[in-house]
C-alpha cells in the first residue's frame, strides 16, 4: 500500500514537473497602460517668424471632453522599435496627448520588451491565438509583418475613404509597405542604411575618412567593398599593436576590428556584400551568385584577413562592453540601419555617418521601412485607422523611432528635431545623404517575402552562425548544402 | 414507527455526518479551493486542450482554419531527423550531466562533511550559493568565463601551454561546457545528501571499525546503501532536469540550437515549433510524446528501486 502511495506521489510530481516544463518558458515584461482622459489639448503651431526658420510653439487648451463610453484602440508596441526604456515614456506622453483630445477613441498602449524579436513575437502569437488580438501594430517592420502573414488588414480602401494627401510620397515607397500585394499600411519611417564610423580610430590610424557624399570617390578611387577592405585591415589591430597589413600580424589574438555589418541578418549581409537578390526562382532555391561570392568574401574577411569578427569575438568582453559591437569602440566601421542611432551607448564618444560603399559598381543602400499595421481581426478597424494616421503624423514620435518621415515635406522639421535631440555635432549625420539613400534602396528588399519564409530565413541563419563559428569550411560544398535545404523548404510548404 | 436511516453510500459516506463536521468540510474546500483552481484551470485544462491540439494542424496564426487532422502529427514525428537529433542531444546531455551531477554533489557533500574541516558552514554556503543564481544569469556569465578570445578558463588553460577549446561555438564541445554549468549549481543535491549522511546510525560505523573495515569500505557497504532513498530522488529529479532543459541550450545556441544543432534539445525544438514556425499542432504532440516518455522511464525507475533502494521502514 505505500509502496503505491509513493509511486502515485512520484508519479503527481513527475506530471507536474512536465507540464512545467511545457509551460511558456520566458517571463513577458509588459508595460500595459490606459491612460485616463485629461481635459487638455495640446496644440502644436508652426510659425514662421523668419523667413527660413521655423519656430514650433506649443499651446495647451482646456477643452470639453464629451462623456460616455469610447471606443477603445489597442496598440501593441515591441515588435519592430518602441520598447526600449528611453521610448516607453514619449509612446506613454503621445497616447496622454491624444485620448486628451478626443472624445470618441480611447488609445490604449501595450510596450512588450522586443527580446530580440522572441518576446513580443511570442507574445503577440498567444494574444492572436486567444483570440484577443491588438487593434494597431507597429512600428514595426517587414521582416515581423512576414511572421504574421495573412493577419494584417488591406487598409487600402480605409485610404481611400479617408481620402488621404500622400502628395509627395514617392510610389515606390507606398509599394513598400505592400506584403504580398496587399497594403498593410502607410509608409512611415524609412532607415537606409550607412556606416557608422569610429573617428577616433580613424585618427589614431591617420587614416582620411570615408565620403558623406553618395557617389562620391574616396582617395580618387571608387567608394567600393575593395576600398573597404584597404581601410578594414589597417584599422584591425592585434594585441601587439599590429595591423592587419603588417607583418607579425596575431590573427588570433585581435582586440580591433575594422569593418562589421551589425544586427544583420545572412540575408542583410549577404546583400549587403553581394547586392540585392532573392534566394529563389519559382519554387526552386537558387542562390544568387552574387551571395555566393559574398559568402566566399565574408569568410575570408572572417577567417583569412581577421577585420570582420567572428561568433566568439562578438560575444567576448572586447565588443559587449559597450552594449554592442560598435559602441564597445573597438570596430572601426558598421554598416547598420539608422535606427541604430538609439543604442550608440557612451564609449564612442566620436562618430560619424559616411556612405555606404558601392556593391557591384551600383549605389545601394539595404533598406528598412517601418510602419504601423492593422490586424485583420481588428474590431473597430476605422477608429484604429484614424487613431493610426495621428500617431503617424505625431513629430515626437518619428523622431523617437529614428526613421526618415516619407513625406518629404516632414523631413525638415526632423532633421531638426533629431540634431536637438541627440545633440548632433555639425556634419556628424549628413542628412542630405540620407535622403539621397532613398534613390538606391535594394530591390528586392533584404527582408521580403520568400516561400516558407520562418524556416528558410532560420536556414539561411544557421549558415550565417556556421561561416561566423567554424573555420576551414569548403564554402562551395556549404553553400550547396544551404541551396538544397532551401529547396527542400520551398518544397515542402 | 421506528425511522430507517439508510447508510450512506459512494461518496456520500466520506462526508461528516454532524453539522459540524459538515461546516468544517465547508471551510476545507474553500480554503482548499485556489488550489483547486489552479489546477484544474491551469494545469488539467490546458493538457486536455493541448492533447485536442495534438490531433490538428493548429496554427496560431491562423487559428480558424485549424483542422482535424487524426495522427498525423504522430506519425510525422517518425519521419521528422530534427526529433532523433534532438532526442539525442537531450539523452547524451542527460547521461552526462545527471550522473556527474549526482557524484559531484556526493563527493562535496562528503568533503563539507569532513570532520577534520573547518568552517564546514562557510563552505556549504559557499557550494551552495550558486543554486541561487538563476540559470539564464548563470548562462551569460559562462559564456564570458568560457569566450574563446577573453574568457579566463581558456586563459588559465594558456597557462599551460594549451590552446583552449570554442567551449560554446564548437559542436563537439559545447556538451560539456552545458554540463560544466550543470555541475555549477550542485548545492541542493550537496544538501540532500549531508542530510542523509545525519541519518545514518553511528552505530554501524563503529561496528565497522571494530570489524577493521576502512573508510572506503565503510562509504561503499555502509554510507552509500543507506543513503540510496536520497540517490533515487536525485536519479528521478536529475532525469526530471534533463528533460526540462531549455533555458541555457536556448540561451547559449541563439535559441536556434546552435552550432549546429548541438543545443537542439527536445525542449527547445518543441518550443521553436510552437512559437518560431507557427506548427501548434506538431508541438502538441511533441509534448505528449514527451509526458509519455517521462510517464514511462519514472514508473521503470520507481520498479527498479526494489533491487537497489535501501528503506529502513517496511515498505509494503
Amino acid at each position: 500500500m505505500k509502496n503505491k502511495l509513493i509511486n502515485i506521489a512520484g508519479l503527481a510530481a513527475v506530471t507536474s514537473m512536465v507540464l512545467a516544463a511545457c509551460a511558456q518558458p520566458t517571463p513577458i515584461t509588459i508595460t500595459k497602460e490606459v491612460i485616463k482622459e485629461v481635459p487638455k489639448e495640446v496644440i502644436k503651431e508652426v510659425i514662421k517668424e523668419v523667413p527660413g526658420k521655423e519656430t514650433i510653439k506649443e499651446v495647451v487648451k482646456e477643452v470639453q471632453v464629451a462623456a460616455g463610453p469610447r471606443t477603445q484602440v489597442r496598440w501593441y508596441v515591441g515588435l519592430g522599435t518602441g520598447s526600449d526604456k528611453d521610448q516607453i515614456p514619449v509612446q506613454k506622453k503621445f497616447v496622454e496627448k491624444y485620448n486628451a483630445s478626443q472624445d470618441k477613441i480611447e488609445l490604449v498602449v501595450e510596450i512588450v520588451t522586443n527580446g530580440n524579436g522572441v518576446i513580443a513575437r511570442d507574445n503577440l502569437k498567444a494574444q492572436i491565438a486567444a483570440g484577443n488580438a491588438p487593434d494597431i501594430v507597429g512600428p514595426v517592420g517587414k521582416y515581423g509583418r512576414a511572421q504574421f502573414k495573412g493577419s494584417w488588414l488591406d487598409v487600402a480602401p480605409l485610404i481611400k475613404e479617408a481620402n488621404l494627401d500622400l502628395n509627395g510620397v514617392d510610389q515606390a515607397l507606398i509599394d513598400f509597405v505592400k506584403d504580398d500585394g496587399v497594403q498593410v499600411g502607410l509608409p512611415y519611417a524609412l532607415f537606409p542604411s550607412f556606416i557608422f564610423v569610429n573617428k577616433d580610430l580613424f585618427d589614431e590610424a591617420k587614416l582620411p575618412l570615408p565620403p558623406q557624399k553618395v557617389g562620391e570617390k574616396y582617395q580618387g578611387k571608387d567608394w567600393d567593398l575593395a576600398a573597404v577592405t584597404q581601410l578594414a585591415l589597417k584599422l584591425t589591430v592585434d594585441k601587439n599593436g599590429k595591423d592587419a597589413t603588417q607583418p607579425g600580424f596575431d590573427k588570433k589574438n585581435i582586440k580591433q576590428w575594422g569593418f562589421d555589418q551589425q544586427w544583420g541578418n545572412m540575408r542583410s549581409e549577404l546583400t549587403g556584400i553581394g547586392g540585392p537578390g532573392l534566394p529563389f526562382e519559382g519554387d526552386a532555391a537558387k542562390l544568387p551568385q552574387g551571395w555566393k561570392d559574398a559568402a566566399h568574401w565574408l569568410y575570408d574577411a572572417i577567417w583569412k584577413q581577421g577585420f570582420y569578427p567572428n561568433k566568439a569575438a562578438r560575444g567576448s568582453e572586447l565588443l559587449t562592453n559597450g552594449g554592442n559591437e560598435f559602441a564597445s569602440g573597438n570596430i572601426g566601421m558598421s554598416w547598420t540601419h539608422t535606427w541604430y542611432m538609439c543604442c550608440l551607448g557612451t564609449v564612442v564618444k566620436n562618430w560619424v555617418a559616411v556612405a555606404p560603399p558601392m556593391v557591384n559598381g551600383k549605389v545601394m543602400s539595404k533598406m528598412h521601412g517601418d510602419t504601423f499595421a492593422i490586424m485583420k481581426d481588428s474590431k473597430q478597424p476605422k477608429a484604429a485607422f484614424q487613431a493610426m494616421i495621428a500617431m503617424m503624423a505625431d513629430p515626437e514620435l518619428q523622431v523617437l523611432y529614428n526613421g526618415l518621415p516619407a513625406r518629404p515635406a516632414d523631413r525638415p522639421a526632423f532633421f531638426k528635431l533629431q540634431n536637438e535631440t541627440r545633440k548632433l555635432k555639425d556634419g556628424q549625420v549628413p542628412w542630405d545623404m540620407m535622403v539621397e539613400l532613398l534613390k538606391y534602396p535594394d530591390i528586392p528588399n533584404h527582408e521580403s517575402w520568400m516561400p516558407n519564409m520562418i524556416k528558410a530565413e532560420d536556414r539561411l541563419n544557421a549558415f550565417q552562425d556556421l561561416m561566423r563559428t567554424k573555420e576551414g569550411l569548403n564554402i562551395d560544398e556549404e553553400l550547396a548544402k544551404l541551396e538544397k535545404d532551401l529547396d527542400g523548404l520551398y518544397k515542402a510548404k | 414507527m421506528a425511522t430507517i436511516i439508510k447508510p450512506r453510500k459512494g461518496i456520500l459516506a466520506q462526508l461528516p455526518e454532524t453539522h459540524l463536521g459538515r461546516v468544517e468540510a465547508m471551510w476545507g474546500l474553500i480554503f482548499l479551493s485556489p488550489w483547486l483552481f489552479g489546477l484544474v484551470f491551469l494545469y488539467l485544462m490546458p493538457m486536455l486542450v493541448s492533447l485536442v491540439f495534438s490531433f490538428t494542424n493548429l496554427d496560431p496564426i491562423n487559428a480558424a482554419d485549424v483542422k482535424f487532422i487524426g495522427f498525423s502529427n504522430y506519425l510525422r514525428m517518425l519521419q521528422d531527423p530534427d526529433i532523433l537529433t534532438s532526442a539525442v542531444v537531450s539523452l547524451k546531455f542527460g547521461l552526462l550531466a545527471v550522473p556527474l551531477r549526482i557524484i559531484t554533489a556526493l563527493l562535496a557533500a562528503l568533503l563539507v562533511n569532513a570532520k577534520r574541516l573547518s568552517g564546514k558552514t562557510i563552505f556549504r554556503v559557499l557550494f551552495y550559493l550558486p543554486a541561487m543564481i538563476p540559470a539564464v544569469a548563470a548562462g551569460l556569465v559562462f559564456t564570458r568565463l568560457f569566450n574563446p578570445a577573453t574568457g579566463w578558463i581558456n586563459a588559465l588553460i594558456g597557462l599551460l601551454g594549451i590552446e583552449g577549446p570554442n567551449w560554446f561555438g564548437d559542436p563537439k564541445v559545447i556538451v560539456w561546457g552545458l554540463v560544466l554549468l550543470a555541475l555549477w549549481a550542485i548545492g541542493p543535491g550537496m544538501i540532500q545528501d549531508i542530510a542523509a549522511f545525519q541519518n545514518v546510525p553511528t552505530e554501524l560505523y563503529e561496528a565497522a571499525k571494530v570489524d577493521g573495515a576502512n573508510p572506503f569500505y565503510q562509504f561503499f557497504r555502509i554510507t552509500l546503501p543507506l543513503i540510496s532513498g536520497v540517490i533515487f530522488f536525485q536519479i528521478l529529479f536529475g532525469f526530471i532536469f534533463a528533460l526540462q532543459y531549455f533555458e541555457v541550450a536556448y540561451l547559449l545556441g541563439d535559441g536556434r540550437g546552435n552550432p549546429d544543432k548541438a543545443t537542439l534539445f527536445y525542449n527547445l525544438y518543441l518550443y521553436r515549433n510552437a512559437w518560431v514556425f507557427n506548427d501548434m499542432g506538431y508541438a502538441a504532440a511533441m509534448a505528449w510524446v514527451l509526458f509519455a516518455v517521462a510517464i514511462v522511464v519514472t514508473v521503470l525507475l520507481f520498479r527498479s528501486q526494489k533491487r537497489w533502494v535501501y528503506y529502513a521502514t517496511d515498505r509494503d
